[in-house]
């Protein structure tokens, strides 16, 4: 035989808020499912890239329009509110604490590629307030687009002008869409990731692989023998804005 | 008691209200557009990603934040005189954060995923306890004014649970300010906002914003309802909003000597902008000045006793208290953190016509709400006087 | 005032306001008491769950939405390209090829009444998919 319920409003009431409290952080418990990596995954401790600016002819674009046709990158028609993942800048635009009025010559023509640093201690990771953006144990730093609710708390953090927010549908400003890669929804922020993509699946990234003077190179910062290591031993490097304690991961020779 | 407030109120109030209506309907279909297009309908930009939404939500949780200065002085130092108008200090916070709130939810790419700060919490995101200590001084306020005005109505003592959550409230006031500081004063590379006064200097500023209202807000009532909150009261909050104006001045010429003595470039980008212009970016020179002028003003007013003893000076200076603090934390000191961008270069930013439709739509409803409120306030207060307990 | 018609009307209007989902649909559901033939059509519903990796069309039914998200997650959070499915089967994570033919998905939520997928406002829609 059943009992009649016997609950006073009262204790309904505490019930259901503490169902809800229960509910709340349930998210964050979510299970995950289980996965493997794809075999040929190429897998590093802490992922870093080096470029060598000198090899960078002037006005190459090739980096840029491989990587911006690979992941959908729209060209915006309001050059303040486009999305770029990697793109040109000057020497006094991407070191700004090292420019003093009498550079070389051959420095003041060069454009150095500029991308999100992957830092170490990624400032942008430390303000998301949903996780949307964070760090990968290899030390990619992620976008889930599915997460972010476009507070663009992340831009104001990342000091490296990285971040580009979509203000408006991407979609009717992608030359030819690359079936292989979603496009981005209005509202989200969205950067370079490294081409997570690409490393997933045993390909190196788009950028290094353009590259037809094999400028960018990219392997993995723990391990002495790669190749980036070896060209960090052989070369003055230097990094954006370190004093920021950041700890970029894309390295720059001059 | 919300029936009788309904039935006191005259056809000039309801006019009021409905004015405020098409206002906040003018609001709402500007937001309409933007959910429709995206925040490309605003005037922000990559370089300026955060503009009047975030300045305004910044600046109206200093107006929360204020009500304690009038609470606090009741509470803790017995300032008699503040009794007649802490609910009235309350209720401008409990508007003042549902506006924050609105601001927030408006300056959001994807308003629909709100609650994923609540799904995944953050406790390493400054962003997340600003959500969790507005919600806090939300309800805490919403509390203790209703149940202080729901005893004044019955003539019943509030509940005993009501006193600790009043206390609470105090540092909580606090709390709100500082936390909300910190989302700007915690970010590497952006040096105007990189500083540890930025906390300090937003409570002066809250602090004199706030009692300023308070005076404007506390003249009107007498004015259109006779519900007087009394000279010593406006006195009293008269010389709170001359020393937190003073303190405020002072700390913002503070930041211009760090700034202009250590010739630190990056410390002096944002303020060159304001007052001369940068790199042919000068969008702010002229309301900059309005800063300062008004800034002036109000200190000469304040600072003198006979200007300020007097109603109609003083007026003038809480309003000019008001304005001044509105357009440096209202939309100055966020689009100073990205002057310059990451690459040296200065990116313009001024509101478009959308983005000033849904402030105004916001502002609104704050209005709406309050003169809600207070007829309600004003109704009780005058029952309880009229002995109709 | 008179109370009881302010109450009368409050009722009415929290009666139209709670109803309205229903209200709105009246008279459309009637052609839809069969499901669409592309849903009775049984292997290639259970092609659907395979490529999903569940057991049957009623896991699918019930857990799809929620499979998809532990997708993304092993996907974008754990770098992880293969689902692994409670039977030890290994599928490949790809929502192409999940949804090689998308009016499924969008006939199905078009007939228990309820948005259709916004999954191809990012994700480049098959080819051969029946459009937003």
């Amino acid at each position: 035989m059943k009992k009649p319920l016997n609950i006073s409003r009262r204790t309904l009431i505490k019930a259901t808020g503490a169902a809800a409290l229960g509910i709340i952080p349930a998210g964050t418990l979510l299970v995950r499912a289980a996965g493997k990596p794809h075999p040929k995954a190429l897998q590093a401790k802490s992922w870093a890239m080096v470029i060598n600016a000198k090899l960078c002819p002037p006005g190459c674009r090739i980096c840029q329009e491989a990587c911006h046709k690979a992941h959908n990158v729209p060209n915006m028609p309001d050059p303040k509110q486009d999305v770029k993942w990697i793109w040109q800048e000057s020497y006094n635009a991407a070191f700004p604490y090292e420019t003093h009025p009498y550079p070389d010559q051959a420095n003041e023509k060069r454009a150095y590629p500029i991308l999100c640093n992957h830092c170490e201690n990624p400032s942008c990771v430390r303000v998301c307030p949903t996780q949307a953006t964070f760090q990968r144990p290899d030390g990619v730093v992620m976008m889930d687009y599915h997460r972010c609710i476009g507070c663009r708390f992340c831009m104001a953090a990342c000091p490296y002008g990285a971040r580009s927010f979509n203000f408006k549908d991407p979609r009717p400003h992608i030359p030819s869409v690359n079936q292989a890669y979603p496009t981005r929804t209005p509202g989200v922020v969205e950067k370079c990731n490294f081409c997570d993509e690409r490393l997933a699946v045993g390909q190196m990234p788009v950028c290094v692989e353009a590259c037809p003077t094999k400028a960018i190179l990219f392997g993995d910062l723990s391990d002495p023998a790669s190749s980036v290591r070896q060209a960090l031993a052989a070369n003055v490097t230097l990094q954006r804005k370190t004093k920021l304690g950041t700890r970029p991961k894309v390295f720059y020779i001059v | 008691m919300l029936e009788h407030a309904w039935n006191e109120t005259g056809p000039r109030f309801k006019a009021w209200l409905a004015a405020l209506l098409l206002l906040i309907g003018v609001g709402g279909f500007c937001y309409s557009i933007q959910l429709g297009t995206g925040l490309g309908v605003t005037g922000m930009s990559r370089d300026v990603s955060w503009g009047l939404y975030i300045g305004q939500f910044t600046f109206f949780v200093g107006v929360a934040a204020s009500a304690v200065m009038v609470v606090l002085p009741y509470y803790l130092h017995d300032v008699k005189v503040f009794g007649r108008i802490t609910v009235v200090g309350e209720f401008l916070a409990v508007t003042a954060v549902i506006m924050c709130i609105l601001f927030i939810l408006v300056d959001l790419g994807m308003p629909s995923r709100l609650l994923n700060i609540m799904l995944y919490p953050s406790p390493g995101s400054v962003l997340f306890w600003d959500m969790v200590v507005l919600n806090g001084y939300f309800f805490l306020n919403l509390l203790t004014g209703w149940k202080v005005l729901e005893a004044e109505y019955t003539g019943i003592q509030a509940p005993d649970w009501v006193k600790p959550l009043i206390y609470i409230a105090i540092p909580w006031a606090f709390s709100i300010h500082t936390v909300t500081a910190f989302i700007y004063s915690g970010i590497p590379g952006r040096d105007f906002w990189l500083t540890a006064l930025t906390a300090p200097k937003f409570l002066a500023s809250a602090f004199a914003t706030g009692p300023a209202l308070l005076i404007l807000i506390s003249l009107a009532l007498r004015r259109f309802t006779g519900f007087d909150a009394g000279q010593e009261a406006i006195r009293r909050l008269s010389i709170i909003v001359t020393y937190a104006m003073s303190i405020t001045v002072f700390m913002i010429m503070a930041e211009f000597f760090t700034a202009f003595y250590s010739q630190v470039p990056s410390h002096m980008y944002a303020l060159k902008y304001f007052f001369v212009g940068l790199y042919g970016g000068n969008s702010f020179v002229l309301i900059s000045w309005i800063f300062a002028a008004l800034c002036l003003l109000a200190l000469i007013l304040l600072l003198n006793p006979k200007t300020r003893g007097d109603e109609k000076w003083l007026t003038i200076a809480c309003a000019s208290t008001f304005i001044a603090l509105a357009i440096e934390k209202g939309i100055s000191f966020t689009v100073g953190g990205f002057i310059t961008n990451p690459f040296g270069r200065v990116t313009e930013y001024w509101p478009t016509p959308i983005e000033l439709g849904i402030v105004l739509g916001i502002w609104a409803l704050g209005a709406f709400l309050l003169s809600l409120f207070y007829s309600l306030f004003v109704t009780v207060k005058r029952r309880s006087e009229r002995g109709l307990v | 005032m008179n109370k009881n018609r302010l109450v009368a009307l409050g009722l009415i209007l929290f009666v139209l306001l709670f109803t309205f989902p229903v209200l709105m649909n009246l008279g459309k559901s009637v052609t839809k008491t069969q499901p669409p033939s592309l849903l009775q059509d049984q292997t290639a519903m259970q092609e659907l769950a395979d490529k999903l990796g569940v057991k049957n069309i009623d896991e699918f039914r019930e857990r799809h939405k929620q499979v998809l998200a532990e997708w993304k997650d092993s996907v974008v959070r754990d770098g992880k390209r293969i689902y692994v499915t409670k039977d030890g089967r290994e599928i490949p994570i790809s929502l192409q090829n999940l949804a090689s033919q998308p009016q499924y998905c969008n006939e199905c939520h078009d007939y228990v009444g309820i948005e259709k997928p916004n999954c191809w406002t990012c994700h480049v829609e098959p080819k051969g998919g029946a459009g937003k």
